[in-house]
């Protein structure tokens, strides 16, 4: 009966080796399905001849671990590439290539006040320049609004991320232990083994995992340093926020954080992490320092009514008691002075005082009381509020315009000729002139008469002829379009005047820092607004340093602001550096696009190996299956010919 | 080592293919369609960076041209006004020409006409553009303002209620261009020099050759102090010497010539300066004595030395008064003294080396009055309220005349300068309209799309768009089955 089980025995293999043939081509296209072979092997009895027929071996799975390794990296970082991108994308987004920027409202501003510098007293324009400022200030708003948006959809992301990195998680582990029972009771697991590997590249796509194939048929992976799955054991992740607004994995129920660097999740907490709050920082950096810089301006301006009677801070303290050091301002204050003009409104004589500011050991209420001793003015803190007032008394006026005092000092002026100056001082240093009588005689009449002029240095600046052919009372050009006129009487050898020339009346940043005559209020994107007294009010704009309504020479001064490089430590101007935030983000939306290309190359490569070594292709199968048909039809022809074989013997026998 | 390709790899491939010809073809579609090259900040971002910068600087360049057409016509209209302004002055020389001729008053035409043309001027420094006035400089008020007498003065007088600031308009980066000019700077008179005033009296004072402070006119009260005579006479100053005398100037500058005809010094004649001879005796101790030009002196010839005759040489002492100020100052005969108002502050320097009596001088100081004053100063000559001789009205009225001149030249000056700086933005705005085309090109050449390339790009692109599907179809025929059927 040798013979018999010989092609019994090839008809067995022949039929099994169809079925997973017909398996292979059935499962042709399930994606992660490994094609099978069969293996064939002689059959043998111990202790019987050779001959004993076919058997199936093994049914290989087709596969190279290297390379299902490889395709499971390449996985978690091209989708850790593709979040990134979609992430760039939508921040792309908020940078408009056509439509109205930030960038081209802060430019509109700067437009709206040159174009103001034609008619500086006009309603119309000072409106014009309002509404360019609020609309700017909006636009910074909806770009922080639109940002935190970005920022908030991306937790609800994350926690469905990591709810399904735990449901693959268990069922993976569920997979482990399935095919664990079965290897060890010796049967073939390679479609589990196919469905978990299915589920690893899944959870390959949210989070970088680390496989490792044990010698039980199980599987561990790690996410990081920490095991997600070890056998069928399994960790689950957890999503911490803090209230700071980061954002942490955690193992569930610990505080042990995971180190995720790629897939999915990798993805999705460095845009919340890293890039959403790198362009609110830059945003933030943006507004900050266009709102101090054109507050520190604006607040050194007057308006076209003039001198102000009162003023109240627009920008609070923490605590009106702490130092200005220690207490939370909304721009740093600093060691400097606070030069403080105070005008007689009826006879027109203005007076400049100089405020000493430490901010070391001066609070708002020791500043508020260094304002109150200057003559003719009062401050006053709200400590609730904890903002400043100051106000003048009643038929005088201040401002913060600096300047100099028209008619100097006369102490040290033995002479009867007056001393007045004149004209705009355009310097942009704060300095001192002191003018020094050189000779004695009569102004305009006695020969060599002169006066020298010279700086805070006692550098000499000019000297200027006020003898013989000297027009007294004419106006004679010091420095900076400063003018210095020296009425009809006599001047003593030695007689000295000098005054102080304030281009920037603030060098401590208090006026800012308290929002004392600024444009806007607020200190970053989020919080910017345009001053409410200047919305009601644009005669408020401070467009003069003098309230002449034709003096356009602070509106030059913050036109002047869009030119200095005041972004990028000295290096860009504000549009320059809203320009280069754009390109930024189109280079690094280019950049990641290039990525997710190559790695696009790099998966259809991988996948053409992996196609090489694991995919079915239905020739080849079909060649096969003819090899077995062929195998089939040959041992029936061994029974038949057995069969032939006994029928002869048997008819010998039975004739 | 060569892979093993399934009829899926091949599949994935065609797929991915054709995929990327289609995202070409929608990329190219896109920017067909919209015209646009740079849709979106990844499209091109260093171009993008151009564009943007370019956009910001077309920006500026919008409001520069438009501030430079504004200023442009401001100056302009300011550049008319002052040609207009130009030939009213023309009118002014000839009616004080006219007034000129006439003796005593002016006819009330010629003064009505002043006053009309002073009106004019009026309007014309008062003018408005665009709601601003052209000549007020930065400030916002009128600038020229007709005030009556008051207080401050006897007479009307225009009063500049500007400022000295120009009002500037910024037309480029740090570049301002001032459009509305001071009034002051307009109508005001030049820069003067030295020795420019003009003196009108008969003291024999000289104006001086120093640069005065003084606006307009002054009166300089030339006054005597006391009398000297040379030694050997006995002659001495009489009691009403000090506040009587007319004469000054240093010993010398006078002579008596003295007769003793009692031989005894009781009695004889005296003359001053060659005039009338006076009898004298030893008992007058205040005898006036007056020369043929009017020249005062009262001696005292009580003490006449016996015998004298001859000539003694006289001098007087003075001081001078510079309208009404209360600190006299002494005269020093000098070629250049300089004389204080300590009120009004004003400075003359006269020339005192060639006085000879007291007497009112009136000061006409050089390029001091603006047009308006010069104007009202013409008129009061031509009024003559003062009843000043013909000589002195017409010299004055020449005066005026030298003034309108003064006032022409800086008039003509400013109207060189303003019209300088017209042409200087007309300039400008043609080198502003020509950046604006060059950034405007360089621009569009980044960011608008190329459609001709482009459409040659989409069609190259179908094309292997179909060949892709075609090669696509013939692959999937190619299986051992149907070469088996």
């Amino acid at each position: 009966m040798t013979a018999y089980s010989t092609a019994l025995s090839t008809l067995q293999t022949s039929q099994r080796a169809l079925q997973i043939i017909g398996n292979n081509i059935s499962n042709m296209s399930t994606p992660g399905y490994h094609r099978q072979d069969v293996q064939l092997g002689m059959s043998q009895d111990s202790g019987a001849a050779a001959g004993q027929g076919v058997g199936v071996q093994e049914i290989r799975r087709a596969r190279d671990e290297v390379l299902e390794v490889a395709l499971t990296e390449h996985t978690y970082e091209s989708h850790e590439t593709k979040t990134k991108l979609q992430g760039w994308r939508q921040i792309e987004t908020l940078f408009p290539v056509d439509a109205e920027s930030l960038g081209d409202r802060v430019e509109g501003l700067f437009n709206e006040m040159a174009e103001l510098t034609n008619q500086p007293d006009s309603t119309t324009g000072r409106w014009k320049v309002t509404h360019k400022a609020i609309s700017l200030a909006e636009e910074f708003n909806t770009f922080a609004s639109r940002l935190n948006e970005v920022r908030a959809g991306y937790t609800p992301k994350l926690r469905s991320v990591v709810n399904q990195i735990n449901s693959y998680g268990t069922s993976i582990a569920d997979l482990n232990a399935e095919i664990i029972r079965q290897t060890v009771r010796g049967v073939e697991t390679h479609d589990l083994a196919d469905q978990r590997d299915g589920l690893i590249n899944r959870l390959a796509e949210l989070v970088d995992v680390d496989v490792t194939w044990t010698v039980d048929g199980g599987v561990t992976l790690l996410a990081g340093e920490t095991p997600l799955v070890q056998g069928e054991i399994t960790q689950e992740l957890d999503l911490q926020l803090t209230a700071g607004g980061a954002t942490e994995i955690l193992v569930a129920g610990t505080d042990q954080s995971v180190a995720v660097s790629s897939g999915q999740l990798g993805g999705l907490l460095e845009l919340l992490g890293t890039t959403v709050p790198g362009i609110q920082n830059k945003i933030n950096e943006l507004a900050g320092s266009l709102i101090q810089a054109l507050d520190g301006v604006h607040a050194q301006g007057i308006g076209i009514d003039g001198t102000f009677g009162q003023l109240r801070g627009q920008r609070a303290v923490e605590d009106v008691n702490s130092s200005l050091l220690e207490t939370d301002t909304a721009f740093p204050i600093t060691a400097g002075s606070l030069f403080i003009a105070v005008t007689d409104r009826a006879s027109g004589e203005r007076r400049i005082t100089e405020v000493t500011v430490d901010p070391e050991t001066q609070s708002l209420q020791d500043l508020a009381n260094q304002v109150s001793s200057v003559e003719n003015l009062q401050a006053a803190v709200n400590a609730e509020a904890g903002t400043l007032t100051v106000f003048a008394e009643s038929g005088f006026g201040f401002d913060f315009s600096g300047g100099y005092e028209r008619t100097p000092d006369r102490t040290d002026f033995s002479g009867s000729a007056a001393v007045q100056l004149s004209g705009i001082y355009k310097g942009n240093q704060n300095n001192e002139l002191h003018f020094t009588i050189q000779g004695s005689g009569i102004v305009g009449s006695t020969d060599g008469l002169e006066i020298l002029v010279s700086d805070q240095n006692g550098d000499r600046v000019t000297t200027l002829d006020i003898g013989s052919g000297y027009q007294p009372g004419s106006a004679l050009d010091v420095v900076n379009g400063v003018q210095v006129q020296l009425g009809t009487g006599t001047v003593n050898d030695g007689d000295q005047v000098a005054t102080s020339l304030i281009a920037n009346s603030d060098t401590s940043g208090a006026l800012t820092a308290l929002g004392l005559n600024t444009m806007f209020v607020g200190s970053d994107a989020a919080t910017i607004s345009v001053s409410a007294e200047l919305t009601e009010r644009p005669n408020l704009l401070a467009s003069s340093r003098t309230g002449d309504a034709g003096d356009a020479t602070n509106l030059s001064l913050l036109i002047g602001l869009r030119d200095e490089l005041a972004m990028s430590s000295g290096q860009q101007t504000y549009a320059e550096y809203f320009t280069q935030l754009v390109v930024d983000v189109g280079s690094e939306v280019q950049e990641v696009e290039r990525l997710e290309e190559t790695q696009k190359l790099l998966g259809q490569q991988l996948a053409a190996e992996w196609e090489s070594v694991s995919g079915v292709d239905p020739n080849e199968e079909l060649v096969k299956m003819m090899q077995f048909q062929r195998m089939f039809e040959n041992a029936a022809h061994v029974i038949r010919a057995q069969q032939q074989m006994h029928d002869t013997l048997l008819s010998v026998v039975g004739s | 080592m060569s892979l093993r390709v399934t009829p899926q790899t091949q599949r994935n491939q065609t797929l991915h293919r054709v995929q990327e010809t289609n995202r070409k073809l929608s990329e190219l579609t896109a920017e067909v369609g919209s015209g646009r090259r740079l849709r979106v900040a990844s499209d091109h971002p260093t171009d993008l960076g151009v564009v943007l910068s370019n956009r910001v600087e077309l920006s500026r360049l919008d409001v520069n041209l438009q501030n430079i057409r504004s200023a442009s016509s401001t100056v302009e209209f300011g550049v008319q006004m002052l040609r207009e302004a130009n030939g009213i002055l023309d009118k002014v020389a000839t009616t004080i020409a006219d007034a000129k001729s006439g003796s005593g008053t002016s006819d009330q035409t010629t003064i009505t006409r002043i006053d009309q043309l002073l009106q004019r001027f009026l309007e014309i420094a008062n003018t408005k553009q665009a709601g601003r006035h052209l000549f007020s400089g930065s400030a916002s008020t009128t600038p020229y303002e007709l005030v009556a007498p008051d207080g401050e003065s006897a007479t009307q007088r225009v009063v500049y209620r500007g400022n000295t600031d120009e009002s500037a308009v910024r037309i480029g980066a740090g570049l301002d261009v001032a459009t509305h000019v001071p009034g002051s700077q307009v109508f005001g008179p030049r820069i003067r020099t030295t020795g420019e005033t003009r003196s009108f009296g008969d003291t024999g004072i000289q104006t001086g050759n120093d640069t005065d402070s003084g606006v307009g006119r002054s009166e300089l009260f030339v006054r005597h102090t006391t009398t000297h005579f040379a030694d050997g006479s006995g002659i001495a100053a009489g009691l009403s010497s000090p506040a009587g005398d007319t004469i000054l100037g240093p010993l010398g500058t006078h002579e008596l010539a003295i007769v003793d005809t009692s031989g005894t010094g009781t009695a004889g004649t005296i003359s001053l300066n060659g005039g009338p001879e006076v009898t004298f005796t030893s008992s007058d101790t205040d005898l006036k004595i007056a020369d043929a030009s009017g020249a005062i002196v009262y001696v005292d010839t009580t003490t006449i030395s016996a015998g004298f005759n001859g000539a003694i040489a006289v001098g007087g002492d003075g001081e001078l008064v510079l309208d009404g100020s209360e600190t006299p100052t002494t005269i020093d005969f000098s070629d250049s003294q300089a004389v204080m108002d300590g009120t009004t502050n004003r400075l003359v320097h006269v020339d005192t080396s060639t006085v000879t009596r007291v007497g009112t001088e009136i000061i006409d100081f050089a390029a001091s009055d603006d047009i308006f004053g010069t104007l009202l100063a013409a008129r009061n000559d031509m009024e003559n309220a003062a009843d000043l001789d013909t000589a002195t009205r017409v010299s004055l009225l020449d005066r005026r005349l030298e003034n309108v001149e003064d006032i022409r030249e800086n008039l003509l000056q400013m109207i060189g300068q303003m019209s300088g700086q017209a042409e200087n933005l007309s300039a400008y705005e043609q080198h502003t309209e020509d950046m604006q085309l060059q950034i405007q090109s360089l621009t569009s050449d980044l960011e608008d799309a190329d459609a001709v390339t482009a459409i040659v790009q989409l069609q190259a692109h179908e094309h292997q768009y179909n060949l892709e599907l075609a090669l696509a179809a013939r692959i999937s025929k190619m299986s051992l089955l149907n070469f088996l059927r």
